[in-house]
């Protein structure tokens, strides 16, 4: 009797125990993957909010309006990562200076063509920031559809790929509507503009870009 | 049943002859005349009616939307194809409007022989420009192509065999125009974009179809973690 009751006892402690242990285990391997995408996804609607606000307030000239959705993309879009993986490994045959230059320009050509999409807001389109999902390198890819407006009838769906840096919280690092990776569409043709024409040429090129587009820009 | 994402490296060993034909259509083609006509039917037709007419012949694909899941292993999405015919062929009025989708969410998913070849394992093959009837493509899906040329009645013209000739290129060059006119911001945005625009094109096609392949599989919707990379410098490519 003794001996069943300290059985019992034992079996109890260790299937309490196990029980313990794996409540634990499920809490320490879910919790990081909720609370990571929680993160991420709260800077992410702070940054539709923000922008929302800036594009609904009518009384901004279209000057203001550009810049502040400008220094919106400059915080929340980490250029210079997003240009790293951009090169890919073409970065190490860049000089440091050519590096800089890259980035520049890179930085200045999506915000102007990042500033364009905006011209085509109506006011009358939903945006909806739905579920993320942890990726194996620890980023985190938010789901945003876009219904209404100027939105085609099934709408558009833009996926935002985030990283979380030490200093700046949770940035932007690609941007993928539907379906269409910005960073891989943009690696690609560097991929082909380096091997067929060198660096300097690459650089040269979306200076020229920047230029007839920022002019093309003043005169609308 | 769900391959896994394509390989990111493209081929294209046909550069040359693409990169001609594809000034052909984008500067040629459509900078004198389809641009020009697509900008006059902008004019006239207000974007809702464009959309309208999109949807009647994109009704029309319903054979190929219906058939083409059936191959690849997916009779629920066949169904669905079935259901958004009959509902907006009726309800919808030829197809004009889309009840399926505004009203039961049934919403529209464009289906091709191409794509089943890919869910068969089928890789996209070098990259091919052909003029006009398929600016972007790879040998797969021009390959394929014939076989959606007879079910997809609305983008094809199996139909044309019945119409005097002069019918079938009325029909087939005002929906050619229409959809010119649909994508005429989403062009304007991807040419201001592009470093590149051959590749840019090229790529954008290549993501795309890969992703029309995966059937929004949620797990494979993104580029591989590899893509995401920092590349020091410092490891050998293998």
């Amino acid at each position: 009797m003794s001996c069943t009751r300290s059985t019992m006892a034992t079996v109890l402690r260790r299937s309490l125990g196990l029980a313990f242990a794996l409540t634990w285990l499920a809490a320490a391997s879910s919790a990081p993957v909720d609370s990571e995408v929680t993160a991420a996804r709260s800077t992410m609607q702070h940054t539709v909010d923000d922008t929302l606000a800036i594009l609904n307030d009518k009384s901004l000239s279209s000057d203001v309006r550009r810049a502040k959705l400008e220094s919106i993309a400059v915080d929340r879009f980490d250029f210079p990562r997003m240009a790293q993986l951009v090169l890919g490994k073409n970065r190490s045959s860049l000089s440091a200076e050519q590096q800089q230059q890259f980035l520049d320009e890179f930085k200045k050509h999506l915000s102007l063509t990042y500033g364009r999409t905006f011209d085509r807001y109506t006011g009358a389109e939903k945006i909806e920031l739905g579920g993320g999902r942890l990726e194996g390198n620890k980023d985190v890819t938010l789901r945003m559809t876009i219904t209404g407006g100027s939105a085609p009838p099934d709408g558009v769906r833009i996926d935002y790929r985030l990283r979380a840096t030490e200093s700046d919280g949770w940035r932007i690092i690609d941007v993928i509507p539907e379906g269409v990776s910005l960073i891989q569409n943009f690696r690609s043709q560097v991929q082909e503009i380096v091997t067929q024409k060198g660096v300097a040429n690459l650089i040269q090129t979306l200076h020229d870009k920047n230029a007839s587009q920022a002019q093309g820009q003043a005169r609308s | 049943m769900i391959p896994g994402p394509e390989p990111v490296q493209v081929s294209d060993p046909w550069q040359g002859f693409n990169r001609a034909i594809f000034y052909f259509n984008n500067d040629l083609f459509d900078g004198y005349l389809l641009g020009p006509v697509a900008h006059a039917w902008m004019f006239i037709a207000p974007e809702t009616v464009q959309r309208h007419i999109e949807q009647v012949f994109d009704n029309l694909n319903s054979p190929g939307y219906v058939i083409q899941p059936l191959l690849q292993g997916d009779p629920k999405q066949s169904g669905i194809a079935l259901s958004r015919f009959l509902i907006n062929s009726t309800v919808g009025v030829a197809g004009i409007f889309d009840p399926a989708h505004h009203y039961l969410g049934l919403a529209r998913r464009q289906e091709d022989f191409g794509q089943t070849l890919g869910v068969w394992g089928v890789g996209p093959g070098p990259y091919l420009v052909i003029p006009i009837i398929l600016p972007r493509t790879c040998l797969r899906d021009a390959l394929a192509y014939p076989v959606d040329w007879a079910l997809n009645v609305g983008d094809g013209g199996i139909w044309t065999i019945w119409a005097p000739w002069y019918a079938g290129i009325s029909v087939s060059a005002s929906r050619y125009t229409n959809r010119r006119a649909l994508i005429d911001a989403d062009l304007d945005a991807g040419r201001a974009a592009a470093v590149d625009f051959y590749i840019a094109s090229r790529d954008a096609y290549l993501q795309g179809r890969a992703r029309d392949i995966r059937n929004g599989a949620e797990a494979e919707e993104t580029p591989n973690d590899e893509l995401y990379q920092i590349d020091d410098g410092n490891s050998s490519p293998p």
